[in-house]
Formats: structure tokens, C-alpha cells, sequence
């Protein structure tokens, strides 16, 4: 059966600045799948793409977002690697590349990817601020529009996300790992009821992300004894820095936002 | 959003309105008397086939063309062709039907087909032939567009949206109208997202195919490929159990789609008869794709309220957090026993621990040895459960008794307590039980339905509510005999 697949395949080209190698590079592909009987869809990268949409982070309410989903259930690297994706299918311009658009395409993303439908409703007040509760039917519309103008096409292969990260793989936005026990089909017996905290309240304490942060905690402190004392004194300032909301999940050193701090 | 599609109100004066009125009601005359045609030259002989066949070979090579424009709506891709030669249906073998009577190969809708078998597509009420005649493509009428689409009759009403049954204007096929309902809190429903957004990258024989989507600001309507009928009601009309050779093609048919969406990571979580669509030839249709999702990335949230009880598997009844396409594997091989018994394998009655009880009937209450790590899912409590032992599948379904051991060993690899224990989809095609079938269905193309094998049809059912009165074969369910 597996000789008769004619599968889908999405290819992430990335071009760099002044260079036109994308259309020899769209060529070669095609060439190369015709043989096997698969059909191509190439996602071609701009170097200022990338850049903008890096860029939307820069926001100051974004950094916060991230920061306070401090277990990456909503904005894990899947997930924003996803709404890039959307970005391009749906042929943003630079110009589109807004703090708007992503909290679009990031609720877009976590409909098409996560069954707790829950957590999705907590884009609302960041996104659209304390009277969401009466804007937030518009964000739906739009959401519903960015998926017509993509095609219908919501689905993002994980290759083609691993793409993506693949183009500066070091960024931090990219080291959004999940934990595992924020995945998965997980009940919630006698939970309470569901409220969003929005940017204005800390997230709830996570006991698991809080023990796993310690472990954490404890290489590093096992690692920095082996480090010179210059690089002690660097980590240590750095580790001051972050703010101390023992509240949040316990990952209160969230390492993927150090590129935010510069 | 109503069956209509054909006339959006104009906001002008009452007479225009009117005129406009009048002149709507004239077009719409005409089309129904041509869908008319069309349904009425749908129940007529089919020839011309080898045409329709030149006719689809050269829509391949143009998808061949189109490699990298898939985004657009080249929907008539899936009706694609196959490189074998149309089947010849052969009549001498069929009089030598037990039933004695002129075969009524076209069981679920009665309706007698003449000598040549036609193609894959049934949402094609032309079959292709001479349609070049009588029917011309109108420029005007486009793809996503709702007056392209004449809707005919209700066909029932789901969760979140009604099907109608409907014709296209632009190419008049039958297609199946899926009308979402819209709420104004949640805009379009995620199992709409999802359904559309999988199915636009799926095209499979055996996986219903999306032609269009009407998208407007009140109402979203997914087009899709016109099949006569589900397994549910198949079963319906044929009870106490099909025939072995048409369960058997089912199966094959079902687990080439599974196979086929699992090797792209994605999960159906819903597969019961009445979400398997099967064409007055045979051909089965996996849809309704509300509930599945793609399991590609990790750590992503699942819901465990996934499956019809009745098909859910043990591991999620019994609270796994985790499961994979082995989901999908119990559902098929609960299918697969109803099938052949004629009656659900484990017909739960109202909760999950009924619906366990059921399963440990046949599979006995798991342990820590046959089963590592089950006492540590949430719902796992022995006492709760009648003291059950294994048992030999033949001795708890009657039917798998009449029929050869590589019957019950495929449904006994399918329905596994341990998830990881059960057959992969494409494990499961390779199983001797399919090994009767003709050898060149293990190589198709993704897109060519298992009919297009010379030789491949579906056999008369023993039983037939629509006709009771006729003579039931002396030996029920004989293994079969067609090649």
C-alpha cells in the first residue's frame, strides 16, 4: 500500500536577502516529486517575513502573553510556528504582520489543534482588552475570514512547523516546548469552573510545570558550580531580571523570553 | 441557511422584485426539470464507459500539471482513473447466483443495472456518457458560489448541520449539500474547521470527497460527492449479517482508508456504520470528519469524549490519557463483527461501565499481567467488573464458526484490549484474510476504487428486507466463491 500513497508534501524554502534562488529551487522539487508522485506545495520564506513576524513579539503585550502562558498551552512552538504558517498562506504583506493578526491566526491554531476548547477562550481579553466580552463575536468573524482567505486550509503538518523553526532554529520562541502533562486527553475530576484571567490577574499555579521547574533549577545550580566565576555573575544578573511571581506555574524563569531582554 | 441556494433577495422596488421573482422561478423551473434528466438518465443503461474512462485518464495528467497549485479548488481530482481497463460485468457468472433469480447487484436502492459496470463516481448521475450532448458548461456559474448548486430534498439533520441532497448547475452531478448551522458566539464550528480543513488535503477512494465550500456571512454549505447510502442502513436492509464476501470487501475498503489517513497522522474518532457511506456498487466511503483531528505534533490536548460508546475502545473507557491510531483500529474491528453478525459486537446500554462489561464479557477483566500499567488508568475498578475469562471469539459471535480461522484471527488482532497490542491499518491489509482477493488491489493508486479490478463486485445479500419473499440460499453465508 505504501508504494501507491500519492501523498502531500509541503517544503519550506527559505530565502535569504538578495538572492532569487527560489524559482530554480521550486523547479528542482517539483522535479524531483514528479517521480514520486506527490503533490507539492512549497511555502517560500522571505528573509523579511521572518523578520516581521519575530518583530510582533517585540510588542509589549505580547511579551507579556507569552510570558504569563507560562505553560505553553496556548503559544507552544507548534502553535506559533503554525500561525507564521497562516501568515503566509494567507499572503500577509509585511504590513499585516500585526499583534491583531497573530492573536487571529493563534486562535485559529489552537482550534484546528486543541480539543480543550477552554483554553482558547483566554485569548479573548488579551487580545481585544477588558470589553472583550462584547468585541470578542468580531474576532470570531475574522478568525472565520483568515481561514476562508487561507483556503479552508487550516491544516499545518508538523514537518512543515519544524520548517519553520528550522529557518533560525536558536530563536526562542522555538524552545516553547510543551510538557507532557499539559497534553494528551487529560480529565479534570471535580474541576472548578473556568475563569479567564486575561493580563490582568497571574496564571494559576501549576504544580506539575512548578516541580519540573525546580529540577530544573537544581542542574543549573548543579552546572553553575562548575562555571567560572564570570559566567556565574552573568547568570546570576540575568536570573534577577526576570520577575518573581511564584504564582505562575512555578516557571517563573521562562527562559524562552532571555531574547526579549536582549 | 434553507435548502435554497439558488436566489438571494434584491433590496428594490416590488416589482422589480417581482419580474425578478418570476424570471428566478423560470431558471429554477428549468433546472429541476433538467436535475429531472439528469436523475431520470441516472437509472438508464450506461454505456460509453471506455469514453468516460479516456475522459478521466486525461484529467490525471492535467493533476500532474497542477502539482503545486493545490490549493484550488480541483476537486474532480478524486474522481481520477485508473490505468486497468473498466470491469466487464459478466453476466453468465452472476445468473449463477444462488438467489436464482436475475441478480440485483445494485442491492440498497433495487434498482436493476444494465451489462456495463460504470465508473467509481456515483455523485455522476450521466455516467458519462453522452452528457457532451446535452449538457454545456456554463461560463457564468463558479465554485463557491451558492446559486451553483440546485438543492433537491432533505437527507437528514446532524449535530451541526442538515444535508440536503442537491445538484450541481455547473457539471450537473448529485452532490450531498452540508449545511452548517452558524452561531453568532462561536462563529464557524471547530468540527467544521477541522472536517474541511482535513478533507482538503485527503483524496482517497475511499474518504468522501469535498467538491466545494459555499462560504457567505450567514451560512456555510460543504458540497460533497452524492452517495446512496451508509452501512448503517445497508446492514438495515440486509439483516443477520452479510455476506461474507461483501464484508470482506468492506473491510478491505475501510482499512485502505485508514491506512491511508493514519500514514498522515490523522485520527478519525468517530467510525461507526452510519459514517460510512457505501455506493450502490460497493464502494465505501469514509466520512463525517467533525470529530477527527491530525495527531502530528506532540503534547496536544485531546479530548476523551471521543467515539460513539459503543465503538470506543477499552483504553479510553478506561481513562487513558493518551491514545493513537489504534482508536480507530477497535472501531473498525467492532464494524467488522457487526457486519458479519448483523448486530453491534458490544451494544452498551447507557455508561462507560456498562460499555466495559460488555467488552470484559468477551476479552475477561484485564490484569496487571496481561494488561502492564491498567490499574493505573482513572476508571480501571475490578470490583466494579463481573469476573469475566477470555474467550474464543467464535464461541461468543455464532457467525465467525461458519467461517475460516483468518476471519476471527483478523478480528481477534483488531480488537485488542492493550491499544498497543492491535494491528496497524496497513498491517491488517496484509492479513491472509484479504488473500482471496485479486492481487493487483494491493498495488492501486490512492485514488482508484477496488472496483476498477476486474473481477470485483459485491454478491447478492441472502437477506433482503426490500424483497422478503426471496428464496434464502440453503447454506447461509458459504465462504465465497467469485474468483
Amino acid at each position: 500500500m505504501k508504494r501507491s500513497h500519492k501523498s502531500e508534501i509541503s517544503v519550506t524554502v527559505w530565502v535569504k536577502p538578495n538572492t532569487i534562488p527560489s524559482l530554480q529551487a521550486r523547479r528542482c522539487l517539483e522535479l524531483k516529486n514528479e517521480n514520486e508522485h506527490t503533490l507539492t506545495q512549497i511555502i517560500v520564506v522571505h528573509d523579511q517575513e521572518m523578520s516581521a513576524f519575530f518583530r510582533i513579539f517585540d510588542d509589549k503585550l505580547i511579551h507579556k502573553f507569552l510570558l504569563m502562558d507560562s505553560c505553553y498551552k496556548l503559544t507552544d512552538k507548534y502553535l506559533l510556528a503554525m500561525t507564521f504558517v497562516y501568515f503566509k498562506r494567507a499572503g500577509f504583506i509585511i504590513a499585516e504582520y500585526t499583534v491583531e493578526n497573530f492573536f487571529i491566526a493563534l486562535h485559529l491554531a489552537n482550534t484546528m489543534e486543541e480539543d480543550e476548547v477552554e483554553n482558547t477562550y483566554e485569548i479573548f481579553p488579551w487580545a481585544l482588552g477588558k470589553s472583550w466580552g462584547i468585541l470578542f463575536k468580531q474576532f470570531i468573524k475574522q478568525r472565520d475570514k483568515l481561514w476562508v482567505r487561507i483556503k479552508f486550509r487550516a491544516r499545518v503538518h508538523r514537518n512543515v512547523c519544524e520548517e519553520v523553526m528550522a529557518i533560525e532554529p536558536s530563536h526562542p520562541l522555538w524552545q516553547r516546548n510543551r510538557p507532557e502533562h499539559h497534553g494528551f486527553a487529560q480529565r479534570q475530576y471535580g474541576d472548578q469552573p473556568y475563569s479567564l484571567r486575561g493580563p490582568w490577574a497571574s496564571p494559576v499555579f501549576c504544580a506539575p510545570c512548578h516541580s519540573l521547574t525546580m529540577i530544573r533549577r537544581d542542574e543549573d545550580s548543579r552546572r553553575k558550580t562548575v562555571k567560572t566565576e564570570c559566567e556565574a555573575q552573568i547568570s546570576d544578573s540575568c536570573a534577577e531580571e526576570v520577575p518573581k511571581e511564584e504564582s505562575s506555574c512555578g516557571s517563573t524563569h521562562d527562559t524562552s523570553m532571555d531574547w526579549i531582554y536582549g | 441557511m434553507g435548502p435554497c441556494f439558488v436566489h438571494p433577495e434584491p433590496s428594490e422596488s416590488y416589482e422589480t422584485k417581482k419580474e425578478e421573482r418570476r424570471g428566478k422561478m423560470e431558471e429554477l423551473r428549468r433546472w429541476v426539470t433538467e436535475a429531472g434528466w439528469w436523475v431520470r438518465r441516472c437509472c438508464c443503461g450506461e454505456e460509453g464507459e471506455e469514453e468516460r474512462g479516456k475522459k478521466e485518464e486525461s484529467r490525471e495528467e492535467e493533476v500532474k500539471e497542477e502539482m503545486v497549485k493545490i490549493e484550488e479548488l480541483n476537486f474532480w481530482k478524486s474522481n481520477s482513473s485508473t490505468s486497468l481497463p473498466p470491469a466487464e460485468l459478466d453476466m453468465d457468472q452472476l445468473g449463477t447466483s444462488p438467489s436464482g433469480s436475475q441478480p440485483h447487484w445494485f442491492h440498497t436502492l433495487q434498482t436493476r443495472r444494465t451489462r456495463v459496470q460504470r465508473g467509481r463516481s456515483n455523485s455522476d448521475p450521466l455516467g458519462g456518457n453522452n452528457c457532451q450532448d446535452h449538457f454545456t458548461w456554463r461560463p457564468g456559474l463558479q465554485f463557491g458560489a451558492a446559486h451553483s448548486y440546485v438543492s433537491l430534498e432533505k437527507l437528514g439533520e446532524g449535530a451541526y448541520a442538515s444535508v440536503y441532497k442537491g445538484i450541481s448547475r455547473i457539471n450537473g452531478q448529485l452532490v450531498a449539500l452540508k449545511v452548517i448551522r452558524m452561531k453568532t458566539e462561536e462563529g464557524v464550528p471547530f468540527t467544521a474547521i477541522r472536517e474541511a480543513s482535513l478533507l482538503k488535503g485527503l483524496k482517497h477512494a475511499n474518504i468522501v470527497v469535498l467538491h466545494d465550500i459555499i462560504h457567505t456571512t450567514e451560512s456555510l454549505t460543504f458540497v460533497f460527492e452524492y452517495v446512496q447510502t451508509d452501512l448503517s442502513e445497508y446492514m438495515s436492509q440486509h439483516p443477520g449479517g452479510l455476506h461474507s464476501h461483501n464484508v470482506r470487501l468492506f473491510m478491505f475498503q475501510l482499512l485502505r482508508a485508514l491506512c491511508y489517513i493514519h500514514s498522515r497522522r490523522i485520527l478519525h474518532r468517530d467510525l461507526k456504520p452510519q459514517n460510512l457511506l457505501i455506493s450502490y456498487l460497493g464502494e465505501l466511503k469514509m466520512a463525517d470528519f467533525g470529530l477527527a483531528r491530525s495527531k502530528s505534533i506532540p503534547s496536544q490536548t485531546f479530548s476523551s469524549e471521543v467515539v460513539t460508546l459503543w465503538y470506543r475502545p477499552p483504553d479510553v473507557l478506561l481513562g487513558s490519557t493518551d491514545y493513537s491510531t489504534a482508536l480507530d483500529i477497535w472501531g473498525a474491528g467492532c464494524i467488522f463483527i457487526e457486519m458479519l453478525q448483523g448486530a453491534p459486537a458490544f451494544p452498551g446500554v447507557s455508561d462507560v461501565f456498562e460499555q466495559l462489561q460488555k467488552i470484559w464479557t468477551v476479552l475477561g477483566v484485564p490484569s496487571e499481567e496481561s494488561w502492564p500499567g491498567v490499574s493505573q488508568l482513572p476508571n480501571y475498578k475490578p470490583e466494579l467488573f463481573i469476573h469475566c475469562k477470555p474467550k474464543q471469539f467464535r464461541t461468543f459471535w455464532k457467525r465467525l464458526n461458519q467461517l475460516p480461522y483468518k476471519t476471527e484471527d483478523l478480528a481477534q488482532r483488531m480488537l485488542k484490549g492493550v491499544p498497543s497490542d492491535r494491528i496497524s491499518a496497513q498491517d491488517s491489509l496484509q492479513h491472509p484474510y484479504f488473500s482471496t482477493l485479486p492481487p493487483p488491489i494491493m498495488h492501486l493508486r490512492d485514488t482508484v476504487s477496488i472496483f476498477k479490478v476486474p473481477g470485483v463486485r459485491l454478491e447478492t445479500e441472502a437477506r433482503d428486507v426490500f424483497r422478503p419473499g426471496r428464496r434464502v440460499r440453503p447454506s447461509l453465508f458459504p465462504t465465497n466463491t467469485c474468483w
